[in-house]
């Protein structure tokens, strides 16, 4: 006989309110791995798109568009290598019936920036000719040399043929994935304006010079808000992390929930189980002895619930990624993320499941060995 | 205090106060009882009798007087010194049986054999069987307590009672809830304890059983009478 074969008999005893209490433990320690796979994941996603990032500067119009003389002013700050101006618009791919985002590009341009890269044909766009990112392409079903017909908000059709198609994009800002691109030039009659660019993808000489260049450009041209890699970086590390604070507090709060229904659960046992707690001090148990039987129970219910919070948290970490590829697959920014599970995460889970239970079993445990022999076994 | 006297009890009283209330369960009792004595306290309900067997038993503590277990005054120890001495010194047989129901009829033998530690698994184990076999159901080793008869159960209990050879078996009403003819087998089977050397002391309304004692005390309104020999009962 041991304390733990004991607390396994107790936990077999009342099993729906023990399995309750289990899933309580189970929840909030499958959120805390879940999640933390989920940060880390992200996290290493952000980096490494930021190791491959292109764009050194991304400059956008505080308000209507950026012109062209703007643009031209940008060409002319030291330290600009290549400016990529870009028209943002939709079309609905007509077949398959849903809204593809474009970009109208200098091509030229692209090819000096090196964002656009081709994994089958090539940058060049004529006359109706378009070049899609490659889970559009995937999306679409279409290979280069295929016709796909759009619709712009004019309703009227556009037979592109696709001339290229790029590499599947590692890069969180490039905004090639999910996008088709077409010729500035060929897409007046597509985005039904003519007065300015959506958005301007500088490159810079050297990284270096970004947060140098974009001060600059911000300083010479009004109404436009420029931001280097490095404040691009910072904003979605602050995005990220308050996101991550706020998803924290919630399985803390799993956590404290998952804590009180140990409680709970171990101070009704202490009522239920006075009359053998009576028992067992008039056997000779000791009041560390009845301590320790409850502290166990109560460390078991920790254990399993660690035990299945780690394995139902490692599922939904790959749910998670599922939904995301497959539901979010346009959201650049976390599209293609993998969660990571790390040798620690296995301790540290079984170790706060193992924890809560301890804090939720002690005073339960101390009432229950506090309590007068003649008292629990005179308990009904 | 001689080697022959297992227990002494000097003046023992037990007052139970609820706020105002106050309650003398018992009033300056004194007994003394010999090893290998079987003495039966009888009375009405509510004379003090369980209030007397628990304060022996070390399961409360007296409110004056002294109470000597083998030359150990008990009622000046602490909470771990009284469990040490139910443990290894005190062999309980309740009326309600008290057995763990989560347990199998050898661990609840065993049971008081975990908290005392002086034996090991192996050699407990040893223990329960013999004293299985000797209380005849050897046979209900495993199962658990929902599944024995009253009879059963309660040999189940006195088993528990004898596993750490204590020096003193205390049973309160241990007939209380059985049928004539189990009670009758159970009266018996004190009797081939008691034979063997054992101590005992038993609280009983069962004239069948405490004609079986040695000596038959009374007690009444919390004071205890003078005491019958072998086959004088007093009711």
């Amino acid at each position: 006989m041991s304390s733990f074969k004991l607390a396994f008999r107790n936990l077999k005893r009342r099993k729906s309110r023990n399995a309750l209490t289990i899933i309580g433990i189970t929840i909030g320690i499958a959120a805390l791995i879940a999640l933390i796979s989920l940060t880390l994941g992200l996290s290493a996603h952000i980096d490494n798109q930021f190791r491959n990032l292109g764009v050194d500067v991304l400059v956008y119009p505080v308000s209507g568009k950026i012109s062209e003389s703007s643009v031209d002013t940008m060409r002319g700050i030291p330290g600009v290598y290549a400016v990529g101006p870009r028209i943002n618009f939709a079309m609905t791919a007509v077949e398959k019936n849903f809204t593809v985002p474009f970009y109208a590009i200098d091509p030229a341009a692209e090819a000096k920036i090196g964002f656009l890269k081709p994994l089958f044909g090539g940058l060049g766009m004529g006359v109706n000719q378009t070049v899609l990112g490659f889970s559009l392409a995937q999306k679409l079903g279409v290979s280069v040399g295929d016709n796909v017909t759009f619709r712009n908000s004019a309703l009227k059709e556009f037979n592109l043929t696709v001339v290229g198609i790029l590499q599947k994009s590692e890069e969180i800002i490039s905004f090639t994935d999910s996008f088709a691109f077409v010729n500035t030039q060929y897409a007046e009659n597509m985005t039904n304006t003519n007065s300015g660019y959506s958005v301007v993808l500088v490159r810079c000489w050297t990284s270096e010079v970004s947060s140098f260049v974009a001060y600059q450009i911000q300083s010479e041209i009004p109404d436009v808000s420029a931001v280097s890699q490095a404040q691009i970086k910072n904003v979605i590390n602050s995005v990220t992390g308050t996101i991550d604070f706020f998803l924290y507090i919630v399985v803390g709060l799993a956590l404290v929930i998952g804590c009180l229904g140990t409680a709970n659960t171990m101070a009704v046992a202490v009522l239920e189980r006075r009359r053998e707690i009576g028992i067992m001090k008039a056997t000779g148990a000791k009041n560390r002895d009845i301590m320790k039987i409850f502290i166990v129970e109560s460390m078991l219910f920790g254990l399993l619930g660690g035990a299945l919070g780690l394995t139902l948290g490692y599922l939904a970490g790959w749910a998670v990624k599922w939904y995301v590829d497959n539901a979010l697959w346009f959201i650049q920014f976390i599209s293609g993320y993998t969660p990571i599970y790390e040798w620690w995460m296995l301790p540290l889970g079984l170790g706060i499941a193992v924890f809560i239970s301890l804090i939720a079993g002690v005073y339960p445990a101390w009432r229950a060995s506090r309590l007068k022999p003649v008292e629990t076994l005179r308990y009904e | 205090m001689s080697d022959s006297r297992i227990l002494e009890l000097e003046n023992v009283s037990k007052v139970y106060k609820t706020g105002d209330v106050v309650f003398k369960a018992l009033g300056d009792v004194s007994l003394v009882v010999e090893r290998g004595q079987w003495i039966a306290i009888q009375g009405p309900s509510g004379s003090g009798k369980s209030t007397l067997l628990n304060l022996i038993g070390c399961l409360d503590r007296p409110t004056s007087g002294r109470i000597l277990l083998e030359g150990v005054d008990v009622s000046q120890l602490d909470d771990n010194r009284l469990a040490e001495i139910r443990g290894e010194k005190i062999g309980f047989i309740f009326q309600m049986f008290n057995l763990i129901p989560s347990l199998t009829v050898v661990e609840n033998i065993m049971l008081p054999t975990y908290f005392t530690k002086k034996l090991r698994k192996t050699d407990a184990k040893k223990r329960a069987e013999e004293i299985m076999k000797r209380l005849g159901i050897i046979h209900l080793r495993d199962r658990f307590p929902s599944s024995l008869s009253g009879g059963e159960t309660q040999r189940v209990a006195i088993a528990r009672a004898l596993i750490n050879e204590p020096s003193l078996i205390l049973a309160d009403e241990p007939t209380g809830n059985l049928d004539t003819a189990t009670g009758s087998e159970i009266a018996n089977l004190f009797k081939d304890i008691h034979d063997k050397g054992e101590t005992i002391i038993l609280v009983t309304h069962d004239r069948e059983l405490a004609l079986k004692a040695e000596k038959v005390y009374e007690l009444r309104d919390g004071r205890l009478k003078t005491g019958g020999s072998h086959g004088s009962v007093i009711v």
